[in-house]
């Protein structure tokens, strides 16, 4: 049918390709090629540079600036009893992706375990909410961890009800993995929910009958369906921790700095080669680490589809089951469950309306209203700040549905088609918001010149295209499944009927995706409500700063007191203003998963 | 047979997806209000050819002209045709009026809309389910609610791509009841897809059986059933039993291996020496207990002239009970016969098969019925 698609279609694809090579391709080119030229020549000064500098690679610097001294240098680490060695910031930034991993997986996993496996009231609500950190701004989320696990916090509050701390976690390693986890658990809780609830029970119960046990049946038939959900998992949480920005500039500060945080630092001082430098390599790294795990995706099968999943346990089955010790295990983490994950965002609103000393106060929010009225300049004012991301939100949207919209068309168009959509969908996840920011800053906002031209694309324009391309992955991902299962008959039928192909994609496939497309909307919203890495760098001055954006300026304001009062408002707005969009636009379209 | 007003002539139709030739030079002439069966076994091609003529698929080579013009390059919308399809493809997103209701937008009918879909639904009697989504419809009301939808445009033909195939025996017999008698009474040109023979037989007006995208034999049911053209036709439609050998000396039998020989009926022209293949239906085979058969003496051979019974010797294998009659599995020499018997109880141990020389039927050596075009 490929042939009746019309003209439609390819201009869709067209103008998707166009507008990403302008405002992905060619910007983040641009970082790539900073890094390995200097005023026009080719050279690997930078990437030397960078590599070679203990204070980047540690111990490898080595490697790089004299490969020849590499075996003597371990022989003499060997002879003086393999003392432990440090790797440097890209060391650093590796070890803490990998414990972020590690208590990502190790918090998610029970989740997976409880939803998969237990029915109880509620189920499906909390499946469903596991998206939700997922979309909430990371800025805020940092914010929220300083008012639950900082000095005068929530945490400790509850420590010292059982008179124990207080526990200083504030730009602590732990507090950002922690952070992390909050992120990621949920995603590792998701995928492997999902592959658990795909075992057909019909193969366990094979299993059993052929004199597997209980045990032996997990291990030969249920772990080979959940390694592969759980190998995607921790990489993309690997990933996505490893690039982490805004949770380790809030929560780990330079004492702490990953990557992502120094070349932010680097921008800020207008060291702009070093940036793009260290830009490149921390892409390079991400990309062959995604390229490595889709490689090793596309080659495993997929299990067939299942006719009848696992039943489910009651999770409470009369009083007895209460005092059953796995029950037990399971209150327990329910537990930790709520102190990580709730506890941040109800920290928040109670550390915004409450002093430290614990009486109620509105000072905070009266704050932010005299910043409205300040005319000082240099000023972020809240509510500038709320229009702009409403506005951001609203053309991240205009841009971002058509693009996700075309991608998911190019998708479900047989093999080839699906690995293009494939490569176009994954290569923003393994670009940072810093690197793209950084990557339209020079070749946008700093601008660019063709045939003669000055071209400079500046402010509001280049943060919703930077929005537009951090959001439209989440609109295709959620179209694509839904296109991809509309029969194709049901269109053959209506175009047997008079529709022509217009008719056919008005009448019947758009009312049929509708539910997803509205939710890969609210989505796209939400991201570029909360996106912070790619804004803080693009919104020059205060006339184009966002929520998030304010929020930042706001965690080091100590205009009312060492308290974190105004961040939590500002937190609190930016809290409201999320949830409201994202059940607003949910209302109006039905359901998201 | 081209340009028959109001049918459909496919001529000469090669369609090919990528390597694979579904269609091979087919050619056809389905006449105005005739009901036509494409039968064949799974990936034979049939339902290739329906969606091409449907507009769905495009053909590498050849014509299709409804109605007297040729439509080859019209989109399926402009085409005047009415599809179901096998999994009915309703709009889930809409109730069963507004999927009867769909096509009129794009027609124009004399008679208001609500009108014509009001006929439809009382045509296929479920008026009373009208506003419900597809989903609460039983299997057979969806595939009623998918067949007004087809016709509800007044399509001058109609396309049914397997549309009983999903549902359970005895409904589909019901059903396929009401298709005919709903085509008989709009006078609609139909093709029909199946790949169920006795289903095919019951219905049609003519069927083509298709194989490997080329069509085998067309003719009516009658005719397919007792003069199959080919080896293939004979085994795919109806029971059948198969036998090729070397016409005798004297041009009136066939030796089927060695020594056991068939009678040739009266009037085949065969030149001595020349490899046939005949069928004989189970149904035209007498079985008797060996005792009785004593009469004629050993029972082994005894083949009267012109007319007379045949008699063979066999023994039992396997009987199957069909409630009307048995079907018995026996082997004549080391060769599976079959033969369907409307005896009280069932046969055993060593029987004897007799029929008339009649009932044998030279098949066409296996090779396709080239000119089967027009045979009508």
């Amino acid at each position: 049918m490929a042939r009746r698609d019309g003209w439609a279609l390819w201009i869709g694809v067209a103008a998707t390709l166009a507008t990403l090579v302008v405002v992905f391709y060619y910007p983040v080119g641009r970082v790539f090629a900073d890094a390995v030229a200097v005023d026009g020549r080719l050279t690997l000064a930078p990437l030397r540079a960078v590599l070679g500098d203990p204070f980047y690679t540690g111990a490898a610097h080595t490697l790089f600036i004299d490969p020849a001294a590499v075996p003597s240098g371990i022989a003499r680490w060997l002879a003086a009893g393999a003392p432990p060695v440090e790797f440097g910031l890209f060391g650093f930034t590796a070890y803490q992706a990998l414990l972020s991993t590690l208590v990502s997986v190790l918090v998610g996993l029970p989740g997976a375990y409880v939803l998969a496996r237990f029915e109880f009231p509620g189920r499906r609500f909390l499946r469903s909410v596991t998206i939700i950190p997922f979309v909430l701004p990371s800025i805020l989320v940092a914010v929220g961890f300083l008012a639950m696990f900082g000095r005068t916090g929530l945490f400790n509050d509850l420590l010292g009800i059982v008179g124990l701390g207080p526990v200083e976690l504030t730009f602590t390693l732990e507090i950002v993995v922690l952070a992390h986890a909050f992120y990621n658990a949920p995603l590792v809780t998701r995928l492997v929910t999902a592959a658990w609830e795909s075992v057909d029970a019909d193969r366990v119960e094979t299993a059993r009958t052929l004199g597997a046990s209980p045990l032996r049946a997990f291990r030969d038939v249920i772990l080979p369906q959940l390694l592969p959900a759980l190998a995607t998992a921790a990489v993309l949480t690997f990933v996505f921790t490893f690039m982490s920005f805004p949770i380790v500039l809030a929560l780990g500060g330079l004492e702490l700095a990953t990557v992502e945080v120094w070349l932010f630092a680097r921008v800020q001082s207008l060291d702009l080669t070093e940036a793009a430098t260290l830009g490149a390599i921390e892409t390079a790294l991400s990309l062959g680490l995604l390229y490595v795990y889709l490689r090793y995706e596309a080659r495993r099968t997929e299990p067939g589809g299942a006719s009848r999943g696992l039943s489910r346990r009651p999770l409470v089955d009369g009083i007895r089951s209460l005092v059953d010790p796995l029950r037990v295990a399971i209150f327990a983490y329910s537990a930790v469950a709520l102190v990580l994950f709730a506890g941040p965002l109800v920290s928040l609103v109670i550390e915004s309306i409450t002093t430290p000393a614990g009486q109620l106060t509105l000072d905070y929010y009266a704050f932010l209203l005299a910043r409205q009225a300040s005319t000082a300049a240099g000023t972020v004012r809240p509510f500038p700040a709320v229009v702009n991301s409403l506005l951001f939100g609203v053309g991240t949207l205009l841009l971002s549905i058509p693009m996700g919209v075309v991608v998911a068309v190019v998708a479900t168009r047989g093999d080839r088609g699906s690995r293009a959509a494939e490569a176009l969908l994954t290569a923003p996840l393994a670009v940072s918001g810093i690197v793209l920011g950084l990557g339209m800053l020079q070749a946008l906002v700093f601008g660019t010149t063709l045939f003669g031209y000055r071209l400079t694309v500046t402010g509001p324009v280049a943060i919703v295209a930077a929005h537009a391309v951090a959001a439209y992955p989440f609109v295709s991902r959620s179209v694509t499944p839904a296109l991809r299962s509309i029969d194709d008959r049901l269109g053959e039928a209506a175009r047997s009927l008079g529709a022509d192909r217009t008719r056919v994609l008005t009448d019947v496939e758009l009312p049929l995706v509708a539910p997803a497309l509205v939710a890969g909307a609210a989505f796209a919203f939400a991201i570029s409500v909360g996106e912070f890495d790619s804004t803080v760098l693009l919104s020059t001055g205060v006339d184009s700063a966002t929520m998030p954006v304010a929020l930042e300026r706001y965690v080091g304001d100590r205009s009312l007191g060492p308290n974190l009062g105004p961040a939590t408002a500002m937190g609190t707005v930016l809290l409201a203003v999320t949830t409201v969009s994202f059940v607003l636009i949910d209302r109006v379209g039905g359901r998201w998963e | 047979m081209t340009g028959a007003d109001g049918g459909v002539d496919v001529e000469n139709l090669t369609v090919t997806f990528g390597d694979v030739e579904a269609l091979v030079d087919v050619s056809l002439s389905i006449d105005d209000g005739e009901f036509f069966t494409l039968v064949g076994p799974s990936g034979c091609g049939k339902t290739t050819l329906l969606r091409t003529v449907a507009g769905l698929e495009t053909p590498t080579a050849g014509r299709v002209r409804i109605d007297g013009r040729d439509a080859t390059d019209e989109p399926p919308e402009d085409r005047g045709v009415g599809v179901v399809f096998q999994n009915y493809a309703l709009f889930p997103h809409m109730t069963a009026r507004e999927n009867v209701a769909y096509g009129l937008q794009f027609h124009d009918l004399p008679e208001p809309d609500d009108q014509r879909v009001g006929e439809l639904l009382d045509l296929v009697d479920l008026a009373g389910v009208a506003d419900r989504e597809p989903d609460q419809l039983s299997g057979g009301q969806q595939q009623r609610i998918a067949l007004a939808r087809a016709l509800a445009p007044k399509p001058d033909v109609l396309l049914l791509d397997e549309p009983l195939s999903a549902l359970d025996a005895s409904l589909r017999k019901r059903l396929r009841v009401q298709i005919r008698s709903i085509q008989r009474d709009l006078d609609i040109t139909t093709v029909y897809v199946t790949h169920d023979q006795a289903e095919a037989l019951a219905i049609s007006d003519r069927v083509a059986v298709v194989r490997d995208g080329r069509i085998e034999q067309v003719g009516t049911p009658e005719d397919v059933y007792r003069e199959p053209a080919t080896r293939f036709v004979a085994e795919f439609v109806g029971d059948n039993n198969v036998f090729d050998g070397v016409v005798t000396e004297a041009g009136d039998r066939i030796a089927v291996d060695g020594t056991a020989t068939l009678p040739l009926p009266n009037g085949t022209d065969l030149t001595a020496g020349a490899s046939a293949t005949v069928s004989v239906r189970p149904e035209a085979i007498s079985i008797r207990d060996r005792e009785r058969a004593q009469t004629d003496g050993d029972g082994s051979a005894v083949d009267g002239p012109g007319g007379t019974a045949v008699t063979r010797s066999a023994t039992v294998e396997t009987v199957e009970y069909l409630g009307d009659a048995y079907r018995v599995h026996c082997q004549w020499d080391d060769r599976p016969v079959t033969v369907k018997t409307d005896s009280t109880s069932p046969p055993e141990g060593t029987v004897t098969l007799g029929f008339e020389p009649d009932a044998v039927h030279v098949l066409s050596n296996g090779k396709p019925d080239t000119g089967a075009g027009g045979g009508r």
